[in-house]
C-alpha cells in the first residue's frame, strides 16, 4: 500500500480548474435535460396527456400474407382469404356485458367463453378480446353498419390460409397451427409473435421459411370513439387508412409487410384429384411419380382431413375430432412402412437374374409348396407347374421366389433390396418419412435381446424372398423401386418443390433439378421384369395374371400386385373365409405397384389399400380407375373444381 | 494507519449518503409500481428481487467504506487481470440474452461481469495515472493508458454491449483530462476517436445499428425503438406539472412502455410524479455529483482524486445518457439509470462506487 503523498503534480496541472470544467459539463447536460422536461411536461404536457388519456396512438400489427402454393399447371393449391374476427375492447364499451347481449342479435357466439375472457383481461382494459372468429362478410358488414349501437365492438380482417382442395392433398400441403411457446422462443428473432400461425406439418412446415413472409406494422393516431380498420388489398396485403366511423387516420409510422414467397410444386392437381376419386372409400395411400424424374404428381393418404379446420379457431371441434380419431387421419400413410408382400418379388427377380442364378429360360417347378424343414406354401395350393421368371412374376408364384431366395442367400438379397432404395429414406421434402426395414443376420443380432431370437433362420431367408417376414417398405419407396424398371435402372430422389419464386414471381429463389443415381446395370434383367409385369396384366393363358383386372383398351398398365399379411396364417384360420367374415384389423393389406403411360411421361404408381383383402380386387381396380381418369380427363378436373370452390367462399 | 476510527467518522459525508439512499428508495418505489401496474404482479417479482439487491448494495457500500482504497489500489493490476479473464471466459460460455452474451451464472444468480469491468478499469487507470504523475506528457505512457482501457472495451464490444463500452471510453477520456493530459494530445485523441467511429460501427449488431439509425430517422422503425421513444415521451409529457400519482400512470399500466422497469424507469417515474418529481430527482443526482467533485478536490492524495473523478464520470455519463434517452434527446443505447433501474449488478456497482467515495472523503482528514 502506498503511503499518502502530497501530490505536486495535482497542483501543477491545476486540478481544481479541471474539476470546474467537469462541473460545467455536468451542469450543461442537466440543463439540457431540464429544458426538455419543461418542454414535454409543462408546455406540451396537456397534448401528451390527452394522447395518453385515450391512448390515442395505437400500434397495429400488419400480418404478412403467407406465400401461395401452386401445382405444376399454375392451379392454386393454397392461398389466403380475408377472415373477419369480431372483438370487444372492454375499456371502450361503457357496459361490456350489455354490448355482448346486443351483439347476439347479429351472430351466434359462445357467451360464457367471452365472459371468461373479459374477466381474465380485467387488468388490460384496452386489449382486444376476440368474441367470434371467421364471421361471414355479410355479418361483418351488418355489425359495422350498427357500430354506434355496439360501443367497444371492433372487426378486424386478417389473411387466413385457404386450402381450396379441402381434404385433397392434405398430407402433402400439411396444416398450420398457433406457434407453440417453445417454437416462439426459437423463432422470436425472426419476427414471430405469440398467436402467429406457423407450419406444423407437410409443406407448410417444410417450406415455412419460404412461405412465412415478414410482418409489418403501423402506428396510427386513433379517435377515442372509433377503431382502426385493417383492410386487405387484392393481394392480401393489410393496411390501415380509416376507422370504423370512416374517418381518415393519421399514420405516424408504417412498416409494410412483406408477403411470403410463391412455392410451385410438382403436384398435378388433375392427377391428384383423379387419385383422390379413384381411392374411393379405401384407407391407404397412392403415390404417382414421374418415373424418369422423381417429381411427385399426386400423393394421397387416407383417411384424410381438412387443413382449413386448423386455421380457423371457430372450427376447433372439427380439429379435435381429427386429432382424436383412432384411425389417425394426420398420419401420412405414403411415408409409413408396411410389409411389401409380393411387390418385393421384383427385387428377388432382379437379384436372381443379375447374379446369374436363373437365365431367361430357367424353369422352376411349383407343386404348390416348397419344403425346407417345414412346408412353405404357394398361394396357389394346386401349384403353377413349370415356370420361367417372366411367368413367375406374372402369376406371382411364391415357390419360384422361395427357391431364388434360397439360392441368393439373405446377404445378396439385402444388397439388391438396398440398390432398389429400400431400407433407406428416399429424401422427399416431407417430415416423418420412415426408413422401412431390410432384415439381415446382423440386424437381427443387434435388435433382439434374447440369444435365442438373435439367430437367423434359413426359413426367414425363404419368406424374405416374397416380401414377408420382417421386411418393411413405404409406398413411396416402392414407387421409386418400380420406377427403376422403366427408367433404365436409375433410382430417383422423389421431390415435391419444383421452384420457389418471389411474391411477384420476378425472381427465382430455388430451382429443383431431378436427382438420381444409376443403381441397376443389368438392362436385360430389367427388360425381362418389365415383360413379367406386363404379363401380370395381359396374360390369360395358362393362367390369368394376378393383375388381370387392370387390362383395358385405353391406357397401358403394367405392374406387380402384393398382398401383405397382417396376421399369421394360423390366426386367419385356414378355412377360406369370405373377406367380410375376417375382422377388419386382421384383413390383408393390398398393394399394386405399377407403371402407367401418362400423356407426357410414364408414371410410377403405387396404390396401397389398408385391410382391403386381395390386391387383385382393390388396389388393381383403384389403379385402373386412376389410369382411366388420367387418360380421359387430364387438364379439366382441377380447373373446374378449384373454380367452384373459389365461388363458394 | 495507526490513527483510529475516531478520525474517520469526522469526515463522514452524510449528504452523499442521503442522496444515494433517497435515489435507491425512489427506484424501489418505481420498480414496484411498474411491475404492479402491469397487472401481472404475481409473475413479476421485480420489486422483491430489487429489494434484496439494494440490501446487498448497502453491505457492499459498507465494505467499500471500511477498506482503505489504497489497499485495493495496491492490487489494481491483479483485479484487472481477473476481470479480463472473466470477459474472455464469457465470450465462450456466456448465456445469450437479447442477442448478446453478458451473463455468467454464479450460484444460481445471473451476474453481469461487464458491470465489474467498470470498477476494475477505474482502479487500474487511477493506479496507473497516479504512478506516472507528470510523465503523462510522454506519449508512451499515454499509449499504455489507452491500452489499459482499450482491451476491456474491445472485449465488451465483442459481446456486444455498446452501453458499457461507451462508459469505458468516456471514463478514460474523463480521467485523462483530469490527470493533466496535454491539450494537444487530448485534441488528437478526440479526433482519432471520431475517425474511429466507422470501425466502432462494425462491431455493432443489427439491432444496435437500427437503434442509432432510428434516432436519426424515427420513421425507419416506428414499431421498435422509435415506438419505445415515442411512448416514453408521451409518458413523461403526460405527467405534466404534478404527475398522475403513484400507481396511476396510464402509459405503464397499459403496458405501452416497453422495458419500463429497466432502461425506461425514469418515464414511469416522471409520469407518476410529474415535473416536480423529475426536478427533485435531478437535484438528488446533482447534489450527489457536486458533493463527489468536492471529494475529488479534497482527497488526501492524487490516487484518491483520480478514483473520485472516475466514479463521477461513470455516474454522470450513465445518468445523462439514460435520462436524455427517455426524453428523446439521445439514441437508445441500453444504459440503465444508476441507483434506480431494475438490475442487481448495476445497483451493486453503483453503491460500491458511493462506498469508495465516502471512504476517500473520510480518509482525507487523516494526518
Amino acid at each position: 500500500m502506498k503511503p499518502y503523498l502530497r501530490s505536486r503534480h495535482r497542483e501543477q496541472i491545476h486540478f481544481h480548474l479541471r474539476l470546474r470544467v467537469l462541473s460545467i459539463i455536468i451542469a450543461c447536460g442537466f440543463s439540457l435535460l431540464f429544458l426538455q422536461l419543461v418542454h414535454l411536461q409543462i408546455f406540451a404536457g396537456t397534448t401528451f396527456r390527452s394522447l395518453s388519456d385515450r391512448n390515442r396512438i395505437r400500434l397495429l400489427r400488419l400480418q404478412a400474407p403467407r406465400g401461395l402454393v401452386f401445382d405444376r399447371h399454375n392451379n392454386i393449391l393454397v392461398d389466403n382469404r380475408p377472415s373477419f374476427t369480431v372483438s370487444i375492447i372492454p375499456g371502450e364499451a361503457s357496459n361490456p356485458a350489455a354490448t355482448l347481449q346486443k351483439l347476439r342479435r347479429f351472430l351466434e357466439f359462445d357467451e360464457q367463453e367471452a365472459q371468461r375472457k373479459l374477466e381474465a383481461a380485467r387488468n388490460a382494459p384496452f386489449s382486444q378480446i376476440a368474441v367470434a372468429y371467421d364471421v361471414s362478410l355479410e355479418q361483418a358488414a351488418a355489425i359495422e353498419e350498427c357500430s354506434l349501437e355496439l360501443p367497444g365492438i371492433t372487426i378486424t380482417a386478417e389473411p387466413c390460409r385457404r386450402f381450396p382442395l379441402l381434404k385433397g392433398a392434405a398430407h402433402v400441403l400439411g396444416y398450420l397451427g398457433e406457434i407453440a411457446p417453445r417454437e416462439h422462443e426459437r423463432l422470436a428473432d425472426k419476427g414471430y409473435v405469440i398467436g402467429d400461425y406457423i407450419g406444423k406439418a407437410g409443406l407448410e412446415l417444410v417450406a415455412e421459411e419460404w412461405l412465412h413472409g415478414e410482418s409489418g406494422g403501423m402506428q396510427v393516431q386513433v379517435y377515442a370513439d372509433g377503431h382502426p380498420q385493417i383492410e386487405l388489398d387484392e393481394t392480401g396485403n393489410p393496411s390501415v387508412r380509416i376507422d370504423s366511423a370512416g374517418r381518415e387516420l393519421l399514420t405516424l409510422g408504417k412498416k409494410v409487410p412483406k408477403a411470403g414467397n410463391v412455392v410451385r410444386l410438382t403436384i398435378d392437381a388433375d392427377i391428384q384429384l383423379a387419385a383422390e376419386a379413384a381411392m374411393g372409400s379405401y384407407d391407404g395411400a397412392i403415390v404417382v411419380m414421374g418415373a424418369e424424374t422423381g417429381a411427385i404428381r399426386a400423393l394421397v393418404s387416407r383417411p384424410s382431413f381438412d387443413p382449413n379446420s386448423f386455421v380457423s379457431p371457430g372450427r376447433n371441434a372439427e380439429r379435435l375430432e381429427v386429432l382424436n380419431d383412432p384411425r389417425h387421419p394426420l398420419l401420412n400413410r405414403a411415408l409409413q412402412a408396411y410389409s411389401p408382400g409380393s411387390t418385393f418379388k421384383i427385387v428377388t427377380a432382379y437379384a436372381a437374374l443379375a447374379e446369374g442364378i436363373v437365365s431367361p429360360d430357367t424353369k422352376v417347378y411349383c407343386s404348390g409348396s416348397f419344403t425346407l424343414g417345414r412346408k412353405f406354401r404357394c398361394w396357389k395350393d394346386t401349384g403353377h407347374g413349370s415356370l420361367n421368371v417372366v411367368q413367375a412374376l406374372a402369376y406371382s408364384c411364391d415357390v419360384f421366389f422361395y427357391t431364388m431366395a434360397m439360392e441368393l442367400g439373405i446377404e445378396r438379397l439385402e444388397h439388391y433390396a438396398r440398390l432398389f432404395g429400400l431400407g433407406a429414406a428416399t429424401g422427399i421434402e416431407l417430415p416423418g418419412e420412415m426408413k422401412g426395414l431390410i432384415p439381415s443376420p446382423e440386424w437381427k443380432q443387434k435388435t433382439f435381446k434374447r440369444p435365442a431370437d438373435q439367430k437367423w433362420f434359413l426359413g426367414e431367408t425363404v419368406i424374405a424372398g416374397i416380401g414377408q417376414g420382417y421386411t418393411l417398405a413405404t409406398p413411396l419407396q416402392l414407387t421409386c423401386a418400380i420406377a427403376t424398371i422403366v427408367n433404365g435402372g436409375r433410382l430417383v430422389t422423389p421431390y415435391l418443390i419444383e421452384r420457389v419464386e418471389t411474391p411477384q414471381s420476378d425472381k427465382v429463389l430455388l430451382e429443383r433439378a431431378p436427382a438420381q443415381r444409376h443403381a441397376l446395370n443389368d438392362s436385360a434383367a430389367l427388360d425381362l421384369i418389365q415383360e413379367g409385369l406386363k404379363q401380370a396384366v395381359v396374360s390369360r393363358q395358362p393362367f390369368f395374371g394376378t393383375a388381370w383386372r387392370a387390362k383395358n383398351d385405353t391406357v397401358s398398365i403394367l405392374g406387380k400386385t402384393g398382398t401383405a399379411q397382417v396376421a399369421a396364417f394360423k390366426e386367419r384360420a385356414d378355412t377360406a373365409k369370405e373377406l367380410e367374415q375376417i375382422p377388419y384389423e386382421l384383413r390383408d393389406h393390398a398393394w399394386f405397384a405399377s407403371i402407367i403411360d401418362g400423356p407426357d411421361e410414364p408414371y410410377a404408381v403405387v396404390v396401397f389399400c389398408e385391410h382391403s383383402g386381395h390386391a387383385s380386387e382393390s388396389a388393381v381396380l383403384v389403379t385402373l380407375e386412376l389410369a382411366t381418369r388420367i387418360a380421359e380427363g387430364a387438364g379439366t378436373i382441377a380447373s373446374t373444381e378449384t373454380a367452384q370452390e373459389g365461388h363458394s367462399t | 494507519m495507526k490513527n483510529g476510527h475516531r478520525n474517520l467518522t469526522k469526515g463522514f459525508d452524510s449528504v452523499t449518503l442521503a442522496c444515494t439512499l433517497l435515489l435507491v428508495c425512489l427506484g424501489l418505489v418505481t420498480v414496484f409500481s411498474s411491475s404492479y401496474t402491469s397487472g401481472l404482479d404475481a409473475v413479476k417479482p421485480y420489486f422483491s428481487r430489487q429489494l434484496v439487491w439494494a440490501l446487498l448494495g448497502l453491505v457492499a457500500m459498507l465494505i467499500a467504506v471500511l477498506i482503505d482504497y489504497r489497499f485495493v489500489e495496491a492490487y489494481a493490476y491483479q483485479l484487472y487481470g481477473v476481470t479480463l479473464f472473466l470477459l474472455v471466459f464469457l465470450l465462450f460460455s456466456g448465456k445469450e440474452v437479447h442477442g448478446s452474451q453478458r451473463w455468467i451464472h454464479l450460484m444460481g444468480v445471473q451476474v453481469q461481469p461487464s458491470e465489474f469491468v467498470k470498477l476494475s478499469t477505474l482502479f487500474v487507470l487511477a493506479r496507473f495515472l497516479d504512478d506516472i504523475g507528470d510523465r503523462i506528457h510522454e506519449v508512451k505512457f499515454l499509449v499504455v493508458a489507452l491500452l489499459l482501457a482499450g482491451v476491456p472495451t474491445g472485449l465488451i464490444l465483442l459481446q456486444p454491449d455498446l452501453g458499457t463500452a461507451l462508459v469505458l471510453i468516456v471514463l478514460l477520456a474523463g480521467m485523462l483530462f483530469a490527470a493533466g493530459i496535454k491539450r494537444s494530445h487530448f485534441a488528437f485523441l478526440a479526433a482519432a476517436g471520431i475517425a474511429g467511429i466507422p470501425i466502432f460501427w462494425q462491431f455493432l449488431k443489427g439491432y444496435q445499428k437500427a437503434r442509432l439509425l432510428a434516432f436519426v430517422n424515427p420513421d425507419l422503425d416506428p414499431l421498435g425503438i422509435s415506438y419505445q421513444v415515442i411512448q416514453s415521451q408521451i409518458a413523461v409529457g403526460s405527467g405534466g406539472l404534478i404527475g398522475k400519482g403513484w400507481l396511476a400512470g396510464t402509459q405503464s399500466q397499459l403496458n405501452f412502455l416497453p422495458e419500463q422497469h429497466t432502461d425506461f424507469i425514469f418515464s414511469v417515474f416522471a409520469e407518476q410524479w410529474g415535473f416536480l418529481g423529475a426536478c427533485l430527482l435531478i437535484l438528488l443526482y446533482l447534489g450527489l455529483l457536486f458533493q463527489a467533485i468536492k471529494i475529488a478536490d479534497t482527497a488526501r492524495d492524487f490516487q484518491g482524486s483520480m478514483l473520485a473523478v472516475g466514479i463521477i464520470v461513470i455516474i454522470v455519463f450513465q445518468v445523462l445518457v439514460n435520462l436524455l434517452m427517455t426524453v428523446g434527446l439521445c439514441p437508445v443505447t441500453g444504459i440503465p439509470l444508476p441507483f434506480m433501474s431494475y438490475g442487481g449488478s448495476n445497483l451493486l456497482t453503483m453503491m460500491t462506487c458511493i462506498g469508495i467515495l465516502l471512504g476517500i472523503r473520510m480518509r482525507s482528514f487523516i494526518f
